[in-house]
């Protein structure tokens, strides 16, 4: 197993696309942040939010909107989730598999996937928070929070609209970087199932990389079809999403099944494949 | 003994009548409670609780003939058969009479409540039957043919058993338009004046019928290895995906109905994310803006690449030249792309219309369809055939998706914000622009959606637009010839 790990990883980091992804994270968080400091959100949120924190969130801009539908995804995916497809095109699989067991190949790949997508998803939110302490040092969150007079706040309204409501009124950063947990695992899900796909589809890698980023888009499509706007992913990745009484456990359902679905073709093909002749 | 007398003997037994009875019983029972409990007298009105049809006679129905689908998947049974158009035909015989079975009880139930409350002819009485038999009949179908070609025990059942679940949900009122197929056509005669809507919802379970028969022939069809190597070109495999077009059109028109873009004008106009009413989010405007891209880009964008890699030695040996392939695969692309676009168009379109929301202008609308389909379309093409020749280009897919995606999604921000910078010019000149820019410029729009449709750009000319496409499509054309000759493939 460590073989196999300490391949995918250097395999990994390797790859031209991994640090060209890397070099894309940072310029989203520049432009998210350039993108707030030029069009006045900032002041905006500055004014209206109850905590400073909430202001260096990704989400809030527009060019965040846009990586958390489009990039976050393809971010999460291209370092590792396509490493077996290219394998196998190649015919490398071949000669990777008879240097260990093929449980051990294929789920060194799912971890080292894991780790890379959480790491890559995540990534542009936290270098986009620290350019936004470099540029507004945070003030102590409680004082901020009681800059308004409380006969103008409606906190407790504001608080059924919060996903994790005790860290939003006591520990803004800690509340933020469970929003970016809940925003890597989306990643981690995704490039699960990109692996997966790619066990099933090898012919074309772009198909194996669209796949998932178009379910991750036709989801809340769906999810609005059937009235469910409490199961769209999106919107529990704003600290303040905009939906009355989110459910954590709802979205940790759907990560789950689609982390379960991956498993269950991961364990598929493990299982169609022993046994069988690798050449 | 023959093979159908055998069959017909497993199939038609006893227990399955006491099956039948006891879930009729349950019904029943069932019915009478819940109108005690809504205080109702008249059982005919209980006869149309969905939620009571779906659960009890629906679920009882799949799970009987998905029973003796079982019978028909078992190899001893399959291996007397010559193919698999045989088994089906032999399974729907006996489908249609355990069918007629099941329904018997229901169409008792019907007459029974028509005769006592006495406010129906006998025609109409025999059409309400009539319509049963052939619902339930519609729903068998598939779910039989699923179980057989997959062999596997009630899969089908399951399946078109979520599917109706859908539906119960659509005609239970919980989506915000009843877009209800199965069950508001199946139960509401019941409720309607006349024999002539009856006969017309029979008429209509008679096309569904007709429908899933046809269906279940081109699924059952023997289907031809694609694996083979293609001298003759990809034409027949990538017009056959632009059929997904009509999926996808029909999911978009159900999200534009579930959101209240009832107008056809807005649902077109939301398609390609070009508007998509107040009460949405800036959010669902990028993504209904980049959807159809993605779609078409997962359906057409890695062709070349594939075809070079799995098959350039045997392509580029035997076809007359490179750049005859390319050109060729290259048109082919691009005649799927608008292919698929423009059935997505249509398929958004119809259920608006069918849903009854006329056009508010059908000048605007006609104008609208027009100015989309010479402005987004070709350029989603050309965005699909760049896609294409990147990939081929730069060795992966990844660069093709980081460099083209940015660039499509960012027609939005540049046509929001690049409107005072030199005249409008940017915008003019940006490729996924081209379609906000059409739209701007109709005039009846202008009238119905007055606060989004305005600063139009005053340089703009619908025919600047399927110019710059030309254009652009003879240099894309150039380039993908360039590379296909320039590129070691072997």
């Amino acid at each position: 197993m460590t073989l196999y790990l300490k391949h995918e990883f250097r395999k990994a980091f390797s790859r031209h696309e991994t640090w060209i992804a890397l070099v894309l994270c940072a310029g989203l968080a520049v432009a998210a942040f350039l993108e707030m400091l030029f069009t006045g959100i900032t002041e905006f949120f500055r004014e209206t939010s109850s905590s400073p924190e909430y202001k260096s969130m990704l989400c809030i801009s527009g060019v965040g909107s846009i990586a958390v539908l489009f990039f976050v995804p393809l971010l999460a995916s291209v370092p590792a989730a396509c490493s077996y497809a290219e394998e196998k095109t190649g015919h490398a699989e071949a000669v990777l598999l008879t240097r260990g067991s093929r449980r051990n190949y294929y789920f060194s790949k799912a971890i080292v996937i894991a780790l890379t997508a959480f790491v890559f998803s995540v990534l542009p939110f936290l270098i986009n928070y620290l350019l936004c302490l470099v540029a507004y040092p945070s003030a102590d969150s409680m004082l901020s929070l009681f800059q308004q007079s409380v006969y103008q706040g409606n906190y407790r309204e504001e608080l059924s609209y919060a996903v994790f409501p005790e860290l939003y009124m006591n520990a803004p950063v800690l509340c933020m970087a469970a929003h970016m947990v809940l925003i890597g695992l989306w990643g981690v899900c995704l490039a699960e199932l990109t692996y997966a796909v790619s066990l099933i589809y090898v012919r074309n890698l772009l198909t194996t990389l669209l796949l998932p980023l178009i379910f991750g888009t036709v989801l809340p499509l769906i999810f609005s079809v059937l009235g469910l706007r409490i199961l769209v992913i999106q919107n529990y990745f704003l600290v303040s999403p905009v939906i009355p009484g989110p459910r954590l456990s709802l979205i940790l359902s759907v990560y789950a099944l689609l982390l379960l679905g991956s498993l269950a073709l991961l364990l598929r093909k493990v299982g169609s494949s022993s046994g069988r002749d690798i050449l | 003994m023959t093979k159908n007398s055998r069959l017909a003997e497993r199939i038609i037994t006893v227990r399955g009548f006491l099956y039948i009875a006891v879930l009729y019983v349950l019904y029943t029972v069932s019915v009478l409670l819940t109108c005690r409990r809504l205080r109702t007298d008249v059982f005919e009105e209980g006869l149309c609780f969905v939620h009571l049809v779906h659960l009890i006679l629906m679920t009882g129905y799949l799970l009987f003939t998905g029973r003796h689908d079982s019978l028909f998947i078992s190899i001893s049974c399959r291996l007397r058969f010559p193919g698999l158009r045989s088994l089906f035909l032999t399974r729907f015989r006996f489908l249609l009479i355990e069918t007629a079975f099941f329904a018997l009880p229901y169409m008792v139930l019907i007459c029974l409540t028509g005769w006592v409350h006495g406010a129906h002819s006998a025609g109409f009485l025999f059409l309400c039957c009539l319509n049963v038999f052939l619902s339930l009949l519609a729903a068998g179908i598939p779910a039989c043919t699923i179980q057989l070609k997959k062999q596997k025990n009630y899969l089908g059942t399951l399946l078109v058993w979520l599917l109706l679940s859908l539906d119960y949900m659509a005609a239970s009122g919980y989506f915000a338009a009843p877009v209800s197929i199965f069950y508001l056509p199946m139960l509401t005669p019941f409720r309607a004046a006349g024999s002539g809507t009856v006969f017309l919802t029979a008429a209509g379970s008679f096309c569904k019928v007709l429908l899933m028969l046809l269906l279940t022939a081109a699924f059952l069809r023997p289907r031809r290895s694609h694996r083979s190597i293609r001298l003759n070109g990809p034409a027949g495999i990538i017009l056959r995906k632009s059929l997904w077009g009509i999926p996808f059109g029909i999911l978009l028109s159900l999200f534009a109905l579930a959101r209240s873009l009832t107008s056809p004008e807005e649902a077109l106009l939301g398609l390609f994310g070009t508007y998509v009413g107040d009460s949405l989010p800036l959010v669902a405007e990028h993504l209904l803006f980049a959807l159809p891209l993605l779609v078409q880009l997962l359906l057409f964008g890695g062709i070349m690449a594939a075809d070079r890699e799995q098959a350039a030695v045997f392509l580029f040996t035997r076809s007359a030249g490179r750049r005859q392939w390319a050109l060729k695969e290259m048109g082919t692309i691009l005649g799927g792309s608008v292919l698929f676009s423009l059935l997505c168009g249509i398929f958004v379109l119809i259920p608006v219309l069918l849903a009854g929301n006329a056009p508010a202008d059908p000048s605007a609308l006609l104008l609208t369809a027009g100015a989309l389909a010479v402005t987004v379309i070709p350029c989603q093409a050309l965005f699909v055939l760049a896609c294409n020749i990147l990939t081929l280009r730069l060795s992966s897919p990844a660069y093709a998706l980081w460099i083209l995606l940015p660039l499509y999604a960012g027609g939005l921000i540049v046509s929001a914000f690049g409107r005072n910078i030199a005249g409008g010019i940017p915008v003019i000149l940006y490729p996924s622009a081209q379609g906000i820019l059409s739209v701007h410029n109709i005039p009846g729009l202008n009238e119905l959606f007055p606060a989004f449709l305005e600063n139009p750009i005053p340089a703009f000319r619908l025919w600047i637009s399927p110019l710059y496409c030309l254009i652009l499509s003879v240099f894309i054309l150039w380039a993908g010839v360039r590379t296909v000759i320039r590129k070691d493939c072997l």
